[in-house]
């Protein structure tokens, strides 16, 4: 590559211009949008840590063993009853 | 003479911007080949950025952007511009991919995956201050939900005019996570903290749960955040393919196949923003800048809701892992265990850590989603 091809890539990188000035008018539109998106993530989450505690609990073995212990509970005491009236 | 000038003709026609591209183009194959930083898309994208910076021959005289530069045009209409084809369907794989049992045995970690969001609207403050169009600072913005897809499906969304330099910093930065996580990590947190030990919840989780968690996230984020309705119900139908355990052999090729398939094309496609005219800009470098606060500030957020709940529970939370709320699965965290054991051998972190790691992934889906929402109703 000649001198020539690096003299040019330099000039191209070094015109590069910076066009932005700080505005800090356009923070009054973004704050509130800050605000919102927090305040609405958490909120979105937060409904789903409740949903999923909610699942937990539908579908905890200590549940599924309450049920059947309940159950057989129920079945014992129909049996007994009907030993009895019999 | 005349021969070698109807061979070499061509060569006239290169620009020092595109030399510099195909050099930028190199830094990426290197940094994916010898750095090993996210090798399945910036070696896609770096080498896609050197063949659309190969002169062409005036598109003025044949009338239209002729050969490869208007097939990676073309993939880029089809598989991003029209409908965001490519992300979405990457993201089937990512559910596939992702085991949601760490955070369903506990779901508070959800919290830190919410707090550590705090990066993506932190930089669409940043980004405005510094002059950027509303449209262009929420994309900037969305590099912090360390997630590809979502910052290629918002900024598309949002029509910004800096798409590819988004992209790379989205992507270069994931790859930089190992690099730019731990000092910030330690700085925010004492040794003390670093220490805390936290017990395992042993907890099971139920099929019908994890069946239904997908199906019920859709339902919420899709009622809440409708914009972001598309990237999480494609997440969460790759995750729920990967759990119904019927389908077995599709969820092995979503996570694989389908997934390997995309990424080819979406880094490839991603190239063809990386036109010499449209990248070499000052802005690209403020964009990168921005990125690179977006992540810092997320680490932060996450870290510091951690011990901000250390002051009101009693079985202590170790800070490190709400940095891993920062999405960026898995990398995030295991620099998060990686550092626990650093600090004591025997503090085994990674389930917490990998349960708050996919939480991000969830609520940097519905930041995308808000940011389209808060943003879009704006700039429409």
């Amino acid at each position: 590559m000649d001198t020539t091809v690096i003299t040019d890539v330099a000039t191209t990188v070094a015109e590069m211009q910076y066009e932005f000035a700080v505005t800090p008018e356009n923070l009054a539109q973004t704050v509130p949008i800050m605000g919102k998106g927090m305040i609405g993530i958490f909120i979105v989450m937060g409904i789903i840590i409740l949903c999923v505690t909610l699942l937990n609990n539908l579908g905890s073995p200590e549940r599924k063993q309450k049920k059947e212990a309940k159950k057989a509970a129920k079945a014992a005491a129909q049996q007994a009853n009907g030993t009895n009236n019999g | 003479m005349g021969i070698l000038s109807d061979i070499f003709g061509n060569l006239a026609n290169t620009q020092p911007e595109q030399i510099i591209m195909w050099i930028i183009g190199g830094i990426l194959i290197f940094l994916a080949i010898k750095k090993e930083m996210e090798p399945t898309l910036l070696l896609p994208m770096g080498f896609g950025a050197i063949l659309v910076n190969l002169p062409i021959p005036d598109p003025a005289v044949t009338g239209e952007v002729s050969g490869v530069r208007a097939v990676i045009d073309f993939l880029f209409e089809i598989g991003i511009d029209s409908h965001e084809l490519f992300p979405l369907i990457l993201f089937i794989g990512i559910g596939a991919m992702i085991d949601f049992e760490p955070v369903l045995t506990n779901p508070k970690l959800m919290i830190f995956g919410a707090a550590a969001q705090f990066g993506i609207f932190f930089t669409l403050c940043l980004a405005s201050l510094f002059g950027f169009e509303l449209k262009d600072a929420a994309s900037i913005a969305i590099i912090g939900a360390a997630d590809g897809p979502t910052s290629i499906f918002v900024a598309n969304m949002l029509n910004s005019n800096y798409t590819a330099a988004i992209m790379v910093a989205a992507y270069s930065y994931m790859a930089l996570v190992p690099i730019v996580q731990p000092p910030i990590i330690k700085l925010c947190t004492t040794k003390k903290e670093r220490l805390i030990r936290m017990k395992n919840t042993g907890k099971k989780v139920s099929k019908l749960t994890k069946i239904l968690f997908p199906i019920v996230v859709t339902i919420i984020v899709g009622l809440v955040a409708p914009d972001a309705t598309a990237l999480i119900g494609f997440l969460m139908f790759g995750n729920l393919i990967r759990e119904c355990g019927v389908l077995n052999s599709l969820s092995e090729t979503a996570q694989n196949v389908l997934a390997n398939l995309i990424t080819i094309f979406l880094g490839f496609t991603i190239a063809s923003k990386m036109v010499a005219e449209d990248f070499l800009r000052f802005e690209t470098i403020l964009i990168m800048a921005l990125g690179l606060v977006a992540f810092v500030v997320d680490t932060f957020g996450g870290i510091m809701i951690a011990k901000i709940m250390n002051l009101f529970t009693k079985n202590k939370i170790n800070p490190m892992i709400g940095a891993a709320g920062i999405s960026a699965f898995p990398m995030s965290a295991r620099v998060v265990h990686k550092m626990g054991l650093a600090e004591d051998n025997q503090n085994f972190l990674l389930m917490h850590s990998i349960g708050v790691n996919v939480s991000g992934q969830v609520a940097s889906v519905i930041a995308g989603g808000l940011i389209l929402t808060l943003v879009g109703a704006l700039v429409k």
